[in-house]
């Protein structure tokens, strides 16, 4: 990301709402919301007295307001001998605001997938129309390991804007022309900030390190998986594996989907992308009947070795960004640093 | 709890060591202390993996599934609420009762993890349970939580403390009493308008992200092949919108009908807390108002409503 | 019927539901039905529940 002229200076917790309130008035806003007791999920707010700031991390990752669940690319009207093919609106402009480093990390991760040698368009114009606004931690979560991958929860590169939380207020830093843009909108002014924003944020990073629950040295899991990929581990820890899609569902990597046309009987209908899970049963099925990963097993193997070695060694960046929601939120305890640490002991 | 727990490891001991059975299906701890997992032991040895604690809530029958058809018998611990997947299993022929050895749990009630965390202020807890309720500790603090304030939502009605099919029971059992109504938020909803009862479920169901964790953890979706998994004839939309995921539950409740036994795990699998147990419990109260159908499971062989035909059956729309 | 009464509990008019038991040889029978659902139909509220995903 292109960083011009970094702005740098505190704002107050009034001055955040004054900041969010023109996005929200024009219904442009998405931001974390606390939708039922322990969950909370990013939506869009109208009013931003309705957003959370009261949270760790959302339930399930902001990924989808750059790569949504299900969205339509592609549309055609029936009835005519011809096909009449029109291309959807284009997406609004958002801002999108409250997001960590883990999964502002994430769009990093996700940049060589959709960004890479074969772009994806909506991918590109989502991301050229979202402005993103980073929130930075004050406390690690108790599942999360972000620092694992070197990763700091205190602040990252791909926010537009990026807010650190300084008692009372937030110190505001933006780093691209979208998030300069955002803030010379709201005609909130920055205060000079009391320390130098690189040193507080190594100060916090140290400190943070240190109030994590449990961290792992994921250092020789890509050799150690490669090495085991026939070991029984696989097949046993996918004894208690459910086939659902949840791990991959909150993820903020995570990124397979599947293209499917659906006409109506008046003859129009749409092409889709909608997201798919490497853990549900027909995903390597192939027209032929044949299906390479038939079992829980195999399956749940890809999806782990994916996010601990595939992603790296296809384009050079890790494919965990240690933010803890499949740990939380797996029905039946499949716990990805475990599985780190069992890989490694298993090589000793 | 405790002495279930060691009553679980000396009888499943027991069965892998005398050959009886080939593997133990039954509750170990997960990879912090609020967590639990199930376990698959295969040798005596691993016979201490095992556990009962207030947070063994999964309904161990539905891996009975994946041992069926392989030689040997499985043991699979089952609380009351397990037990009547059992049951049903057997109604709808999934089930070959010599394949099973049931180590009954008699279950006073389960705590809600996430009251839990409420309590703690945070999720690095650990749970016991006490008689006078659930003893939750955590760093630099504990507290001793009435049951009835913490049990899980599905507890409140617990319909049976003491399984209804077992081999063995590995704790004492436990005076049933009289249930609370089970289908008072099913009551509540029905007296809302049609545009309130709309409004309700299409704001849960606009957040539902079609992980079909709640057809996976069910014991009664038994299916080889799942509707949903169908890509032509596209029953249901694969695409998430208010249309299809309306339709998904819909249909997977109507899947169901007559065979869930009120488990509640649909329900606790949810990623993003849909009460998806009142969908199937107005069914349960449909069944049991127009049927007079006790809950399904509740008793092997049982009157299946939605299976016979009886000259008597109501006939509403003919 | 247990349908019906699923759909009214999620704010679906249990009228849009019609079964009816009609063999193939009563084609009189099965217009008519046919025709009353769709007449009944004109009278309610589109229900965007129920049309294709857009």
């Amino acid at each position: 990301m292109s960083v011009t002229t970094p702005t740098a200076g505190t704002i107050s917790r009034p001055d955040l709402a004054r900041l969010l309130a023109g996005p929200a008035a024009d219904g442009r806003l998405v931001a974390p919301v606390r939708t039922a007791p322990g969950v909370v999920l990013f939506a869009p707010v109208r009013d931003p007295g309705a957003l959370t700031l009261e949270y760790v991390n959302s339930t399930v990752s902001p990924k989808g307001c750059l790569f949504p669940q299900s969205e339509k690319i592609l549309g055609w009207r029936g009835g005519g001998p011809k096909l009449d093919l029109y291309s959807p609106p284009e997406p609004q402009p958002l801002v999108l605001f409250g997001v960590r480093p883990c999964d502002l990390r994430a769009i990093t991760v996700l940049e060589p997938v959709f960004g890479g040698g074969y772009p994806d368009p909506y991918w590109r114009r989502r991301r050229e129309l979202t402005t993103v606004v980073g929130l930075g931690c004050t406390e690690p979560g108790p599942y999360c390991f972000c620092v694992a991958w070197g990763i700091s929860p205190v602040a990252a590169p791909e926010a537009d804007l990026m807010l650190t939380p300084v008692d009372p207020g937030y110190l505001v830093q933006s780093q691209s022309p979208k998030g300069e843009e955002l803030l010379r909108r709201s005609g909130v002014s920055l205060q000079a900030a009391g320390t130098e924003p690189a040193v507080l944020r190594e100060r916090r990073t140290a400190e943070l390190t240190a109030r994590f629950r449990r961290l792992i040295d994921p250092t020789g899991v890509e050799a150690a998986a490669e090495r085991l990929f026939d070991h029984p581990y696989w097949r046993e820890l996918a004894r208690r594996c459910l086939g659902c899609g949840i791990c991959t569902y909150v993820c903020p990597t995570c990124h397979c989907f599947n293209v499917i046309d659906r006409t109506a009987p008046d003859g129009s209908g749409g092409r889709y992308r909608c997201w798919d899970s490497c853990l549900f049963e027909r995903f390597t099925l192939q027209a032929s009947g044949h299906n390479p990963r038939p079992t829980r097993a195999e399956r749940l193997r890809n999806r782990l070795l994916h996010k601990l070695s595939y992603h790296r060694s296809r384009y050079g960046l890790e494919g965990c960004t240690g933010c803890g929601r499949c740990v939380a939120a797996c029905p039946v305890n499949i716990d990805i640093t475990e599985v780190v640490a069992d890989l490694k002991g298993m090589m000793t | 709890m405790k002495e279930i727990t060691l009553n679980l490891r000396a009888r499943a001991m027991e069965l892998l060591a005398g050959g009886r059975v080939d593997l133990v299906i039954g509750y170990g701890t997960g990879s912090l202390p609020e967590f639990v997992r199930p376990v698959f032991v295969d040798r005596p040895e691993r016979a201490e993996e095992l556990i009962f604690n207030p947070l063994c809530a999964q309904n161990l029958t539905k891996y009975i599934l994946d041992y069926r058809d392989q030689p040997g018998r499985v043991a699979v611990v089952v609380k009351g609420c397990d037990s009547r997947s059992i049951n049903q299993m057997m109604a709808d022929g999934q089930l070959d009762r010599e394949k099973v050895f049931l180590l009954g749990i008699n279950c006073p009630g389960l705590a809600d993890p996430v009251l839990l965390s409420v309590a703690a202020g945070r999720r690095d807890w650990q749970v016991e349970a006490e008689p006078e309720g659930f003893r939750l500790r955590w760093p630099g603090g504990e507290r001793l939580l009435p049951r009835d304030e913490f049990l899980m939502y599905r507890c409140r009605t617990c319909e049976h403390h003491n399984p209804v099919v077992s081999d063995v029971l590995l704790g004492d059992p436990i005076l049933q009493g009289e249930t609370p109504d089970r289908f008072a938020e099913v009551r509540r909803i029905e007296s809302l308008t049609p545009e309130e009862r709309a409004a309700y479920w299409d704001a849960l169901f606009a957040r539902c992200l079609r992980c079909y964790a709640c057809r996976n953890a069910c014991p009664a979706c038994t299916c080889r092949e799942c509707i949903f998994d169908r890509p032509e004839p596209e029953w249901v939309a694969r695409v998430v919108a208010p249309q299809s995921n309306l339709a998904y539950h819909l249909v997977r409740a109507m899947h169901v009908a007559g065979r869930c036994v009120d488990c509640g795990e649909c329900d606790r699998v949810c990623p993003v807390a849909i009460p998806l147990r009142e969908i199937n419990r107005k069914i349960l109260k449909e069944l049991a108002v127009l049927f007079g159908a006790p809950t399904p499971g509740t008793s092997h062989p049982a009157p299946e409503p939605l299976a016979t035909f009886a000259v008597t059956d109501p006939e509403v729309w003919l | 019927m247990l349908f019906q009464r699923l759909l009214e509990y999620v704010g679906v008019a249990p009228e849009r539901l019609q079964v009816r038991w009609i063999s193939g040889s009563e084609g009189q029978k099965f217009a008519a039905a046919v025709g009353e659902l769709a007449a009944r139909l004109q009278n309610l509220k589109p229900d965007a529940r129920l049309r294709d995903e857009p």
